[in-house]
């Protein structure tokens, strides 16, 4: 608007209200400049903020993400030499049933062997009741307490399989096993080796022979349970880089969000701070600009 | 025309010049006063004597000091005080409220809403970890002091609205007071700058008033002031009506205003200071009704969900969370049962489960990104993000309008200033006049003094 008389309050207080807001402008800019930060603030920001939320939230999602797999992964890592163990301890059930299976051998060499045959069922009993920090792996979700009987090879365990989520929609990977269903499945681990050790026991090299077929069904199951473990390994591997991914994703997306561009913020604190001297400079020339101090 | 005559008019001289440096001096002394407006002296010709056929000059006489004042421009800036001063108070509350809404900390309740979910997740690891489980119960009881604190931020701000009310109102009606006292002196005053005077000091309450308030001003001929609220007459002449505040049953503050048949509630109309106090307490309700919303259908659906799963006794969840309905946010808290016992965490979907059964624990997890809030349209990061923004908004709306406000205040108050405010340059430039207007009317006495003297020796 024009001013139609200008005095020397009136300019000194048009002088003070530009001072004022250079004053306001350069403490909004310090705030930028020392915080690093652009949206302080839901007004900073508010068509942002729910935005920004969900970018904050999902970036705290990914750290749980992160979290599960890596916990997932110890869990099937353990699994995995179990089952690793198991195959081991088949291969050599299958050396042992194909050498007491021949004529070469007689009765009581096979029942003297029964008790490899007892060890390697108690090994094998051992590697199926694996467990890490007191979580057994292979009892399914009643993994507080051991998955098979020692004696008897009875699955103790329940039917359910424990899962983690390592994705946004419900992606889920397991970190733990029902034995009765991954080593008992298509071929029973526990019920093959239990047949050697009864056939060795008779001393009988027929039933010795018949027992063979158990371990070869029981080593093919053993193979379907390590790709399935090791598949769910992968998901896992797999779940804890993309969250890492995402989490740098989500971390720029926040900065770009949030954070001010630190040469900017500083290149305009700086022009604000000059305005603002020159703006003092000028109200302490008008100040002295007075016909009375002249008389 | 006598030499006696000359000296009258040369001492009316005097007198004017007397007068205008009187008025100058007062002019420079009140250049820094608030509400004051400059005065002008007005000086008439002396009316012509007659001496034979000649008609003589008889001086000058002072006749008054003018209020140099725009009454279009003062009732525009009492105005535009009311409208600032609210537009200020309005923004000032919105800011501290919008202080608790801080995210830039690791407090704030999206935050504590996302550890809360984050901590059932991690339980999902193994739903039978004692300490995994007393973490659920921490970080939703940490949610919850959150959601308390801010609903109790807010609830503060408004309850001092009527406590600022009920102490600021006496004084207000003091006031109200004064300006019809003022009114009457002012049309009852003989003197201009007596009347000036009383007006200057009517009209810099009138301003106060406007600030806390929001009063309409309107000056009238007789320079009387009338002060209304949305239309009603609050100050007419000499007379001042009373203010008056009670508590309505929602708790709301409610100001009336008596009138001759019954009172007037003028809470709808109040400007200025406290008109903002009631837009922000407006806002500020909003909010809140937009939290609880929030608080009502988060807590329900995670109670909702938990009472379908089983604790590891085997008996079904019982409520996560309570809260009172219409102060949801205020009252959220963990179930006092289940914040005593962890095992009462209904994690597993079966009955009769096992260690690892976190079943209806995922079904609690999934509720963060379920579509529940806002008529199934947002999860409840959204939502939550959704009433940040309304914040936000209001803030950002309140700002503007306060710098708009700011602007118009600061144009008028100069547009004031260019019409009543004292010109220091000039009052200088008017006291070199005076003091020369005023030798010269001496030099006028000395000369026709000694003129008198030499008739005086003539005679001798």
């Amino acid at each position: 608007m024009a001013i139609v008389r200008s005095t020397y309050h009136s300019r000194l207080a048009t002088l003070s209200a530009h001072t004022r807001r250079l004053g306001d402008r350069m403490g909004r800019a310090q705030e930028v400049a020392s915080s690093g930060l652009e949206v302080l603030r839901p007004s900073d920001a508010s068509g942002r903020m729910s935005y920004i939320h969900a970018v904050r939230e999902s970036k705290a999602d990914q750290d749980e993400y992160t979290s599960n797999a890596g916990w997932a992964f110890q869990h099937l890592s353990v699994a995995d030499q179990s089952l690793s163990g198991l195959s081991d301890v088949l291969s050599e059930a299958r050396e042992l049933a194909v050498q007491m299976s021949s004529e070469t051998y007689n009765a009581d060499t096979r029942i003297t062997s029964q008790d490899d045959a007892t060890t390697l069922f108690d090994r094998a009993m051992v590697l199926a009741n694996t467990n890490l920090g007191g979580r057994y792996i292979f009892a399914g979700e009643a993994y507080d307490s051991e998955a098979y009987d020692i004696t008897t090879g009875a699955y103790l365990g329940d039917t359910g399989e424990p899962e983690v989520a390592v994705a946004d929609n419900n992606q889920t990977v397991l970190t733990g096993f029902d034995g009765s269903n991954l080593l008992q499945g298509g071929g029973d681990i526990i019920t093959a080796l239990q047949d050697l050790e009864t056939a060795l026991g008779t001393g009988d090299a027929t039933q010795v022979r018949n027992s063979i077929d158990g371990i070869e069904a029981a080593i093919d199951q053993l193979a379907v349970a390590r790709t399935v473990v090791g598949g769910e390994m992968q998901r896992a591997e797999d779940g804890r880089l993309m969250a890492q991914n995402m989490t740098i994703a989500l971390t720029g997306q926040e900065s770009d969000l949030v954070d001010a561009d630190a040469v900017e913020s500083f290149t305009n604190l700086f022009e604000v701070q000059q305005a603002f001297e020159a703006a003092l400079q000028v109200t302490a020339n008008a100040r002295s600009s007075l016909l009375f101090s002249r008389l | 025309m006598s030499l006696i005559t000359s000296l009258n008019t040369a001492a009316s001289g005097l007198r004017v010049a007397s007068q205008g440096i009187n008025v100058t001096s007062h002019n420079v002394a009140n250049a820094t006063t608030e509400g004051f407006s400059q005065r002008t002296l007005r000086v008439e010709t002396g009316l012509p004597g007659h001496q034979g056929a000649f008609g003589i000059g008889t001086g000058a006489n002072a006749t008054g000091a003018i209020r140099t004042a725009d009454l279009l421009v003062n009732e525009r800036l009492v105005r535009a005080v009311g409208e600032e001063s609210r537009s200020t108070s309005h923004y000032q509350t919105l800011s501290v409220v919008e202080a608790s809404f801080d995210e830039t900390s690791e407090v704030g309740t999206a935050s504590l809403m996302g550890d809360f979910f984050d901590a059932m997740s991690r339980l999902t690891q193994d739903p039978s970890d004692g300490s995994l489980r007393e973490d659920v119960l921490t970080t939703a009881q940490r949610f919850a002091e959150g959601m308390n604190q801010l609903a109790l931020d807010m609830q503060g701000a408004r309850r001092n609205i009527y406590e600022e009310l009920d102490q600021t109102l006496p004084n207000i009606n003091l006031r109200l007071q004064q300006v019809a006292d003022f009114n009457a002196a002012v049309t009852a005053s003989k003197s201009d700058m007596a009347a000036g005077d009383y007006a200057d000091k009517r009209d810099q309450i009138i301003t106060e008033l406007a600030e806390e308030f929001g009063f309409t001003a309107e000056f009238t001929g007789d320079g009387a002031a009338q002060l209304s609220l949305g239309g009603h007459a609050v100050v007419t002449g000499a007379v001042a009506r009373e203010l008056t505040l009670v508590q309505t049953a929602a708790g709301n503050p409610q100001v009336n205003l008596a009138s001759d048949s019954a009172t007037v509630d003028v809470t709808g109309f109040l400007g200025g200071y406290f008109g903002g106090r009631m837009d922000a307490h407006t806002d500020i309700r909003a909010f809140e009704t937009e939290l609880n919303d929030f608080v009502d259908t988060l807590g329900t659906a995670l109670n909702t969900q938990h009472a379908l799963g089983f604790d590891q006794t085997g008996a079904p969840g019982g409520d996560i969370f309570t809260f009172t309905a219409g102060s949801e946010a205020l009252t959220l808290a963990v179930d006092a049962t289940l914040a005593a016992d962890s095992s009462l965490l209904a994690a597993a979907g079966a009955a009769t489960a096992s260690a690892g059964d976190g079943a209806n624990l995922a079904a609690l997890v999934d509720i963060e990104s379920a579509l529940l809030f806002r008529g199934g349209t947002q999860t409840a990061t959204e939502a939550l993000g959704s009433v940040y923004a309304s914040v936000g908004r209001a803030v950002h709306s309140a700002e503007v309008s306060n710098e708009t406000a700011l602007a118009s205040l600061e144009d008028l108050t100069a547009l004031r200033n260019a019409v009543s405010g004292v010109d220091l340059d000039k009052e200088a430039a008017d006291l070199l006049g005076w003091q020369a207007s005023y030798q010269a009317a001496s030099r006028v006495v000395t000369t026709t003094n000694q003129m008198l003297n030499e008739l005086m020796e003539i005679v001798r």
